[in-house]
């Protein structure tokens, strides 16, 4: 149904095909498991603390080279190319439809090798400093920090991707060259191409990317809730609110994730019985959403609304689960919501782009794509009502406020 | 493409195409853009789900859809000087008539159940529209360039009106009386799809007659408009009037110009507001076509807004043409693109019906082939709005 090859390489990276037969488009991906919450790490026995808004930063840095403008060099290609960075990835890919070895080959060549002066960093910081004020602007992207600020005391999760303009400030020519060195590499990199091509010379042709070998340790954290309700003020008509769930890290990956998938859905989804009594009360409406979030030291849900009865919503939450532990879920209802899941991948694999980004996050959390989709029909009622129990409490719960100034 | 006439006014597009594993179906209702139906019709969108014949909730929709592997929403869309209410699905093959089955009764038998849900909802989706700070920039912009033309109407209606809609009857008037689209992409049959609209869908006959949207423009004067809010980045919107028919051969040198000058990361905008200048991080501008509008919006600090006026000024009164041949490149692989994502080829082909003349990606793609140079084609464009949005000065006092 959903169709992927993958190979690991001889250089030890790992690379997959997403075939899509019949499209124009063609895109390709290099990300690294390497984002802004990975500031302090290990690297040749030493411990290393570096600015938030790293990684971010080193993500700008790529697209330039000593005399050209990398974007330029792939625009004369025909070809458009762009950048992400995330908690635990960044990424580099370009997309277009003609020129796609060449588009390739200057790919690899540009996460192959950094080039930064005192010069260019100079300016970088006063492009970045538009774009972390542009963010402060947008009231949906401080409150989720906040919600993550509140339920994380110290994992790096917490700060903003771009940084402060302060944190950027610290930056300098050696830490960016420590970092690139620490997480370029083989063994921390995922390569993803996905349109209508041929998977066994593209393999082929990504045995050309030339990194470091060995990447960096970074440090696991451990820490608590850091404040049950987080609290600013902004230009908003009305109150913006998060709700945080944390969850608990003693299971599996694939399996937290399912659970976790499944659980929302059953709670908040359009068919549940729980947003039908919430949208016809009017305590929610259509700007009501979900999120389930996790890397390897972090994991949570988060529910996203607005208005002014966040605390009554979080009482409704408690008391559906609440029905839901004591009385059971029906089987039926699960495969329901198994199916609604199954339907959504399904959906987003025919959009190359989000697919291509699905990847790469499947890979930042060391699962295989194809498993979760196979996994759900592994989950078992008794699970999702332990997972139900122990994550949704009062002690569990974290609230994020965005009011009217 | 395949079209088919179901009845008068009610007209069947359909796709073939087996790139697409799911099949999108999309049913537009064409009105045009009035102040006195914008808000009935945005409350239309947010209620037709809540309830049909056979399922008489929002949540058994919803468990319906879930039963049959698709996803059905509701929308309107605000395109030139026409308002459409869309019901857009997303479905899996193996199900096709229920699916179709299932929209035809939401459309022709819905119930407007929980209609205080409904206009509680619209009433947050209007006022929420200040949260975005560039999406409310844009919206001011547009709002008052064009406050003596049915564009300026803001689609998603407005506060005062919610309260006066009677849903049963402006839903009876605009099921017998819009100008109805039905497109279909995906692997499909196509006499089975119509076969399925027919039966399941019966719509009347019904005389259609959209007005074609005016696009000359000619401003008596520069407008400037400022506001302040509690923000850090000022965010600067300028609207400029190009006066290039939108149905002509000029209006795909607009499209090059347009890439040419802020149109991508290698325009003359970006290269010089941002490379050059480190003055902002995003800065951009687009098209809109069946006004002949073109919007540029940046995100500076508001300080500098005379001197990225002046850079927009400069830029556009000397595009350069040096890199038209890959400006030209970059559009038609954008259409080439485009093919492979159905919500894009549903836009692409809503605007050939609002054209009234539906070209096919291939002539789209030479038309742009064609383009060999962009002289002249801003002669009769001018600046009409300039809209900034800028940071309190109490803000610094209280900080």
């Amino acid at each position: 149904m959903i169709n992927i090859i993958s190979k690991r390489l001889n250089n030890n990276a790992m690379c997959y095909v997403l075939p899509k037969k019949g499209y124009n488009e063609k895109e390709v991906m290099i990300a690294f498991n390497y984002g802004s919450a990975d500031t302090d790490f290990i690297a040749d026995n030493i411990e290393v603390n570096q600015p938030y808004g790293i990684a971010h930063f080193l993500e700008h840095k790529m697209f330039e080279d000593e005399d050209i403008n990398i974007f330029d060099s792939f625009a004369k290609l025909g070809l458009s190319a762009n950048a992400y960075t995330n908690f635990n990835t960044t990424a580099y890919y370009f997309s277009g439809c003609d020129n796609f070895e060449k588009g390739f080959e200057l790919l690899m060549k540009m996460v192959g090798s950094l080039y930064v002066t005192e010069e260019n960093i100079k300016k970088e910081k006063g492009i970045i400093t538009q774009e972390i004020n542009m963010y402060k602007d947008d009231p949906y992207w401080q409150i989720y920090f906040n919600v993550l600020k509140a339920m994380y005391s110290k994992n790096s999760i917490r700060e903003s991707i771009a940084g402060d303009a302060e944190d950027i400030e610290q930056i300098t020519k050696d830490m960016l060259e420590k970092s690139y060195n620490s997480f370029y590499t083989y063994d921390n990199c995922v390569i993803i191409g996905c349109g209508d091509f041929d998977s066994k010379k593209f393999f082929e042709q990504a045995e050309n990317l030339k990194l470091g070998s060995t990447k960096a340790i970074k440090n696991k954290v451990e820490d608590n809730i850091y404040k049950k309700e987080y609290l600013v003020n902004m230009a908003v008509n009305k109150p913006i609110y998060h709700i945080g769930f944390r969850d608990s890290l003693n299971n599996n990956t694939i399996n937290r994730l399912c659970i976790s998938n499944i659980i929302m859905n059953l709670l908040f989804s359009k068919s549940s019985r729980l947003y039908e009594r919430l949208f016809n009360d009017r305590l929610i409406d259509d700007s009501f959403n979900f999120e389930v979030l996790q890397g390897l030291d972090y994991g949570c849900t988060i529910i996203k609304g607005e208005g002014n009865f966040y605390n009554r919503i979080i009482d409704e939450i408690m008391t559906e689960v609440k029905n839901y532990v004591s009385y059971g879920i029906a089987r039926d209802n699960i495969e329901r919501i198994v199916k609604r899941l199954k339907t959504q991948m399904l959906f987003n694999s025919e959009n190359i782009s989000s697919f291509v980004s699905f990847a790469a996050d499947c890979y930042s959390k060391n699962i295989e794509m194809l498993d979760i989709y196979n996994n759900y029909d592994k989950i078992d009622v008794d699970e999702i009502i332990n997972t139900m129990k122990e994550q949704y409490t009062y002690d569990n719960v974290v609230l994020a406020l965005i009011k009217e100034s | 493409m395949y079209t088919t006439e179901i009845t008068e006014g009610v007209n069947l597009h359909l796709l073939q195409t087996e790139k697409f594993r799911t099949i999108t179906l999309c049913i537009l209702l064409r009105t045009p853009l009035e102040r006195q139906s914008v808000t009935a019709n945005s409350l239309l969108a947010k209620s037709i789900l809540n309830g049909c014949a056979k399922y008489k909730t929002k949540r058994s929709i919803e468990v319906r859809l879930e039963e049959i592997s698709a996803s059905v929403t509701s929308n309107v869309i605000k395109k030139g000087e026409e308002h459409i209410i869309e019901l857009y699905c997303k479905a899996d093959p193996l199900y096709i008539e229920e699916v179709i089955e299932l929209l035809g009764n939401i459309l022709l038998k819905p119930l407007f159940n929980n209609m205080d849900s409904a206009k509680n909802d619209l009433e947050s989706t209007i006022n929420s529209l200040v949260n975005d700070k560039r999406g409310y920039a844009l919206e001011k912009c547009i709002e008052s360039m064009c406050e003596k033309e049915a564009y300026g109407i803001n689609g998603d209606g407005y506060l005062e009106d919610i309260n006066n809609v009677s849903i049963h009857s402006h839903y009876n008037n605009v099921i017998s009386k819009a100008k109805i689209d039905i497109i279909g992409i995906g692997n499909i049959d196509s006499n089975e799809i119509a076969e399925y609209i027919k039966k399941y869908i019966p719509l009347y006959p019904r005389e259609t007659n959209m007005e074609i949207c005016n696009y000359l423009y000619y401003p008596s004067a520069e407008k400037e408009i400022n506001e302040e809010m509690d923000i850090t980045q000022g965010k600067l919107c300028v609207g400029l009037r190009m006066n290039i028919n939108p149905v002509s051969r000029d209006w795909y040198k607009a499209i090059v110009a347009n890439e040419l000058f802020g149109g991508s990361a290698s325009s003359a905008l970006f290269m010089q507001a941002r490379e050059s200048e480190s003055l902002c991080y995003y800065i951009s501008s687009r098209l809109l076509r069946f006004k002949s509008i073109m919007l540029i919006e940046a995100g500076i600090d508001s300080e500098n807004k005379d001197k990225v006026i002046d850079i927009i000024k400069s830029a556009f009164n000397n595009i350069s043409e040096e890199n038209i041949d890959v400006a030209k490149q970059n559009i038609i692989n954008g259409y080439k693109i485009a093919q492979d994502k159905p919500e894009r080829i549903m836009d692409a082909i809503l605007g050939g019906l609002i054209a009234g003349k539906n070209m096919s990606f291939e002539e789209t793609i030479d038309e742009i082939k064609s383009v060999d140079t962009i002289e002249d084609i801003f002669s009769d464009s001018y600046l009409d709005t300039v809209f900034m949005l800028s940071k309190e000065d109490r803000y610094d006092k209280y900080n």
